[in-house]
């Protein structure tokens, strides 16, 4: 119970500072710009844009979104092209991004959005987005 | 035809008695720590070496539980010296597992850092809050030193009571758990603070650690195994008592070689003639009809009084024996 408290006064304290902080400065370079998306051709799209679009406005962002295939989309996000790939499925083998938590619908069709990897900022806001979305659905 | 075992006095038996018990609780609190610690893991180099590291000190308070057993195991026909160095061996395997595994973390740690890794720390959903998981593991080394702390203080002082290099390395390694708990929240601030380089570079740090607590074992255990002179607690200086020993035995034998060396807990001595340091070969071969060159020693142990030695004249071991 204390530990909890101490957790909680820390995460408040250091959340206050803006920690965590992004490695490479997404959240920053979002936030009052452009949000470029990417979501994979043939998955649940019109969930995923409704849910990129909240978050786009909750950061006073544009939202642009690309459509492709999960290879090429990935390969853009780790190249810094893009900030998000929405609609992975849970398992997704590709390990070399930040993934955020599964959401949506029953155990096996979860569903993850990716970040570039070490970009913990901006997957905390995903995270914390997602978490909403889903309580409110 | 067996020696009977050694009785320590009851000052010794006492602290025995209580290293054992804390031995338990030290196994107690690390495996709760190894649990909590494993639920929260995720994402962070530096927290799975700390993590890895208590896990590993698993591995000597149960060897000391388990030999503390085997060395009370009466001598026998197979076994005439006893079992005296069980806890050596145990702590032998112990050391060389902190350098198995403390290899490969380094390994992984370096590699990382070599390719440059971006560390991504996820969160947790915690009482109607998104938590950063990074804060969480901070929280969890914290608390996760301090059993190992408090223990490692009290056991350090009963290993230098029972002049045990095995619990006092041991509790050694626990009461410096403080500073893996440290290095691992200064990764992971790093990480908040947006330095990737910070985690995999303080797992490093944390792997050599490890590194040199198993290095530090081996050598201890391996002097040990190798008949070595005995050694001082907390470095390889040859112990004091041990050369009160050889120079008081000196004195009475001076023509002779003092040898010395530690079975577990106790001392054994062995005073030689300086010139013929093996057996003559005719009497070696009186007791053994081929391969007589195996045998180069037979003992004749001292129990009540300072015989002469051989080889010394009359006149002059009556010198020897006035105090």
């Amino acid at each position: 119970m204390r530990s909890l408290l101490i957790l909680l006064t820390l995460t408040i304290f250091l959340s206050g500072c803006g920690l965590p902080r992004d490695q490479r400065g997404s959240l920053d370079r979002i936030e009052g710009e452009t949000l470029r998306a990417g979501i994979i051709s043939s998955s649940m799209e019109d969930g995923d844009r409704r849910l990129l679009g909240l978050l786009a406005d909750q950061l006073n962002a544009d939202l642009e979104i690309q459509t492709g295939e999960s290879h090429a989309l990935l390969d853009r996000l780790e190249n810094g092209e893009l900030d998000i790939v929405a609609s992975l499925p849970k398992d997704t083998p590709f390990q070399s991004t930040g993934q955020s938590r599964p959401f949506g619908g029953p155990r096996d069709a979860q569903r993850v959005w990716a970040v570039r990897a070490g970009e913990n900022a901006l997957l905390l806001v995903v995270n914390a987005h997602l978490a909403e979305a889903e309580e409110g659905t | 035809m067996t020696e009977p075992a050694p009785t320590p006095p009851d000052r010794i038996q006492n602290a025995l008695k209580d290293a054992t018990r804390l031995e338990w609780w030290t196994l107690f609190w690390l495996i709760l720590i190894v649990v909590m610690m494993g639920s929260v893991a995720g994402g962070s180099q530096a927290f799975r070496t700390a993590w890895i590291e208590d896990a590993l000190s698993l591995i000597a308070p149960a060897l000391f539980l388990i030999s503390r057993r085997v060395e009370e195991i009466s001598p026998r026909r197979g076994f005439p010296y006893g079992f005296h160095r069980a806890g050596t061996l145990a702590f032998f395997f112990a050391a060389a597992t902190l350098l198995t595994i403390g290899g490969y973390l380094f390994y992984e740690g370096a590699s990382k850092l070599i390719a440059g890794e971006h560390p991504t720390i996820g969160s947790w959903h915690l009482a109607g809050q998104e938590i950063w998981l990074g804060w969480i593991m901070m929280v969890a080394l914290i608390l996760s030193v301090i059993p190992p702390v408090i223990l490692g203080r009290k056991k350090r002082k009963i290993g230098r009571e029972l002049r045990d290099k095995i619990l006092f390395t041991d509790a050694d390694t626990n009461a410096a758990d403080w500073q893996t708990g440290l290095a691992g929240c200064l990764g992971i601030l790093g990480v908040a603070l947006g330095f990737w380089w910070s985690d995999s570079l303080i797992a490093v740090l944390i792997s050599i650690s490890i590194l040199r607590d198993g290095l530090r074992g081996v050598k201890i255990a391996t002097t040990a195994l190798l008949d070595g002179m005995p050694r001082c607690l907390d470095s390889m200086e040859i112990d004091t008592d041990a050369d009160m020993i050889e120079a008081r035995l000196r004195a009475h034998y001076p023509d002779c070689v003092v040898q010395i060396r530690e079975t577990g807990r106790y001392f054994r001595v062995t005073v030689e003639p300086e010139k013929s340091r093996h057996i003559d070969s005719a009497l070696a071969e009186a007791l053994l009809d081929r391969d007589d060159w195996r045998l180069i020693e037979v003992t004749k142990a001292i129990r009540d009084e300072f015989p002469r030695p051989a080889g010394v004249d009359d006149h002059k071991a009556a010198d020897l024996d006035k105090p």
